[in-house]
């Protein structure tokens, strides 16, 4: 097996809320592999959006070591890890969070601007045209539906190519057509080679990763392979047509 | 982040709230207006202090005629009836062992002319030693010269606006221009002089409109025995009936003005002292003259412009202070407004000093704008009072480039803590927050 892009040993997070520490990590140890696309599974609370976080370095674990593509980032200060979350990590949030003021093509280049080495300067536009949205850049997010918004985040998270892509209930607020779509695009962009991991609690959605981690109350239950794995290319062939396109596409 | 496109970020967020980006720079506005009207008075009045130590010096006094009137003007008819004359200022230089100089002036009133057209000047008689007091610099010629005043020499030394009017470029030296009714022979030319401060309170003459000739053909010739200027067509007359009348001897003709200088500034207390006694004395304490010490006029107009300078750094201060604590206030409400975006900002691999950066150029691009808008209202105001105040202004470089520094401090001062508490946003918090 290659060298895993992700390898977190005994990951524990602890909040002090008030009185109370809520444990919401209680020691997880995760390993994946390039090219993998893991789904994470578990009830509300059950601490999968911590975890992304933690493997996103966007928070540091109370106790425990990760290894981002071999390199330990347990320890390290917030300009390296926000170096990394630049370079090395996509992430693709539930509720998209584009910045409502910039044009969907000036989100796609967010990035950009915290980037330490050159980018080609049609990074933003490449990535766009990835995600089909080539002809939409110059529209807020507001005129575009939310799929679109989802494609332009998917978009902004694959610009500057990051390690592995993390994903937080990336089809919870679509309709169930848009959400095929976007899992179809991530399988492509798996096929291509990325690494993925999908938090969901849509067994349905999982069922299109390569593989399941069940989580409960902060620890990992269960983690296997999908043996029958769905194809999105067959699951949106077997969807009713699209009565129309959503309504929110304005012409620029 | 780039520093650019933190400031069209900046620039951005002001035009997505025009109303309020106004608004909260409006302290800063007024805030820098002051800082350049308050430079910009203090420079007026250094360089009018420099122009009086350039011109004239600070050394010396000044005795002016004063006309009076009613009561006071039928006593003086009696006990002084010539006012300050000849003889006060010789009786001050005998009198005096420590006056330098003690130069006497008379103002002549008579139409100047050259080849029938009229030449606007001031025409004074005086002695030599008034182009030392006045440091007077020749272009050509000579000045008035002992000789001449012994000789009552119909001569003349001019101004280089008069050279100009009268003559143009022709050479003007050996010349003749007329007088009243007598022609005079040009005998020097006076270089040209820039008078910068243009102060009312200080008393520097504006030599290049000036025409000069021997104290002594001036008290001939052109005796007056009014204050005013006399119209052109009665002046000849007048003229004539003082010719007419027996001349009085020298030293009772009267003369415009005495000029004392002494060695040094710290004297002109003194001298206008001894010189107010004997002039009391001689003038059976008739208060037909006043003494006016320039370096005292100076000192006073120093003192009003330091009250000025001190009361426009004051409401500076209050201003940016005000202004400084509206900005911190407004980045304090933005900061928490945009949590979301800093959240997805640091998401994307923007670190806590790329957020901070990004607030404080925010804040330095307000107070910046805010900056540029008061320079411009502040050399208005500079204007402003020139004209209401009748003080000289300067508007510098440096203030333009102080009421910048002073602009950026105020936005690094009151932007940092808005700035510091952008960076502390958790990302994961702000992003969960809906
Ligand atoms: N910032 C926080 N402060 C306090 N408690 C938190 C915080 N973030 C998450 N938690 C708690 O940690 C637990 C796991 O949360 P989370 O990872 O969001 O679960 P999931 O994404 O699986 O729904 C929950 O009990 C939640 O209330
Ligand atoms: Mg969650």
């Amino acid at each position: 097996m290659a060298e895993p892009v992700v390898l977190a040993e005994e990951l524990t997070k602890d909040y002090a809320t008030g009185i109370v520490a809520v444990h919401a990590l209680r020691g997880v140890s995760l390993t994946v592999a390039p090219g993998e696309m893991v789904a994470i599974m578990g009830p509300s609370g059950s601490g999968k959006t911590t975890l992304l976080n933690l493997l996103g370095c966007v928070d540091l674990p109370s106790d425990g070591r990760y290894w981002l593509d071999g390199r330990d980032v347990s320890s390290l200060q917030d300009s390296a890890l926000s170096r990394i979350r630049n370079e090395r990590i996509g992430f693709v949030f539930q509720t998209f969070n584009l910045l409502p003021r910039l044009t969907a093509l000036e989100n796609v280049r967010l990035p950009l601007l915290y980037a330490h080495n050159r980018v080609p300067q049609d990074a933003p536009a490449r990535a766009l045209e990835r995600v089909g949205l080539a002809d939409r850049g110059h529209h807020r997010p507001n005129q575009l539906s939310g799929g679109q918004q989802q494609r332009v985040a998917i978009a902004r998270a694959l610009v500057l190519d990051p390690a592995v892509i993390l994903a937080d209930e990336p089809t919870g607020n679509l309709d169930s057509r848009s959400g095929e779509e976007i899992i179809l695009l991530f399988q492509e962009l798996n096929r291509e080679g990325a690494t993925m991991l999908i938090v969901t609690h849509d067994l349905q959605v999982a069922n299109h990763a390569s593989r399941i981690v069940q989580m409960r109350d902060g620890r990992i239950t269960g983690d296997e392979p999908v043996t029958d794995r769905l194809d999105a290319r067959d699951v949106l062939a077997e969807m009713p047509a699209p009565e129309v396109e959503p309504a929110k596409e304005a012409e620029p | 982040m780039k520093f650019w496109s933190s400031i069209l970020t900046g620039i951005s967020e002001l035009l997505a709230h025009k109303l309020r980006s106004l608004l909260t720079m409006l302290g800063v506005i007024f805030g820098i207006a002051s800082v350049i009207a308050m430079v910009s008075i203090g420079a007026g009045a250094r360089q009018e202090a420099l122009e009086q130590i350039r011109l004239m010096g600070v050394n010396v006094i000044q005795i002016n005629r004063r006309a009076l009137s009613g009561d006071l003007a039928l006593e003086a008819q009696r006990e002084s009836p010539q006012g300050v004359t000849y003889g006060d200022a010789k009786a001050i230089g005998e009198l005096y062992d420590a006056a330098e100089r003690v130069v006497p002036v008379c103002r002549v009133f008579g139409e100047v002319r050259h080849n029938g057209t009229a030449i606007p000047a001031k025409v004074l008689g005086t002695t030599p030693d008034y182009s030392r007091v006045n440091r007077l610099a020749l272009a050509s010629g000579r000045f008035v010269d002992d000789g001449d005043i012994e000789r009552h020499a119909q001569v003349c030394v001019i101004g280089s606006e008069v050279k100009r009017a009268a003559f143009f470029l022709e050479d003007a030296v050996g010349k003749n221009l007329r007088i009243g009714t007598q022609e005079f022979q040009v005998i020097g030319v006076l270089e040209e002089r820039r008078v910068q401060a243009g102060s009312s309170l200080l008393s520097l003459p504006d030599v290049n409109e000036d025409i000069y000739m021997p104290i002594t053909v001036a008290m001939d010739d052109f005796q007056i025995y009014v204050e005013q200027a006399i119209p052109v067509d009665i002046s000849g007359f007048i003229q004539l009936l003082a010719k007419l009348f027996d001349r009085p001897p020298l030293d009772q003709r009267p003369i415009t003005q005495i000029i004392v200088q002494v060695p040094d500034e710290s004297q002109t207390w003194e001298a206008a002292r001894v010189a107010a006694r004997i002039l009391e004395r001689r003038h059976k304490a008739i208060p037909d003259h006043e003494i006016v010490i320039p370096a005292e006029l100076l000192r006073q107009s120093q003192r009003t412009h330091r009250i000025f300078s001190i009361v426009m750094g004051a409401i500076a201060s209050i201003s940016l202070l005000v202004g400084g604590i509206g900005i911190m206030n407004i980045m304090l409400a933005t900061v928490t407004q945009r949590a979301r975006e800093i959240g997805i900002r640091r998401c994307v691999g923007a670190s806590r000093s790329d957020i901070a950066r990004q607030f404080l150029l925010e804040a330095l691009v307000i107070t910046s704008i805010g900056g540029i808008l008061g320079i411009f209202l502040g050399i208005e105001m500079a204007t402003l009072i020139s004209q209401y105040a009748g003080w000289h202004t300067i508007v510098s470089g440096q203030a333009v480039l102080l009421s910048l520094v002073v602009a950026v401090v105020t936005g690094v001062i009151f932007g940092l803590y808005p700035a510091m508490r952008a960076a502390g946003i958790q990302p994961m918090e702000a992003l969960r927050a809906e």
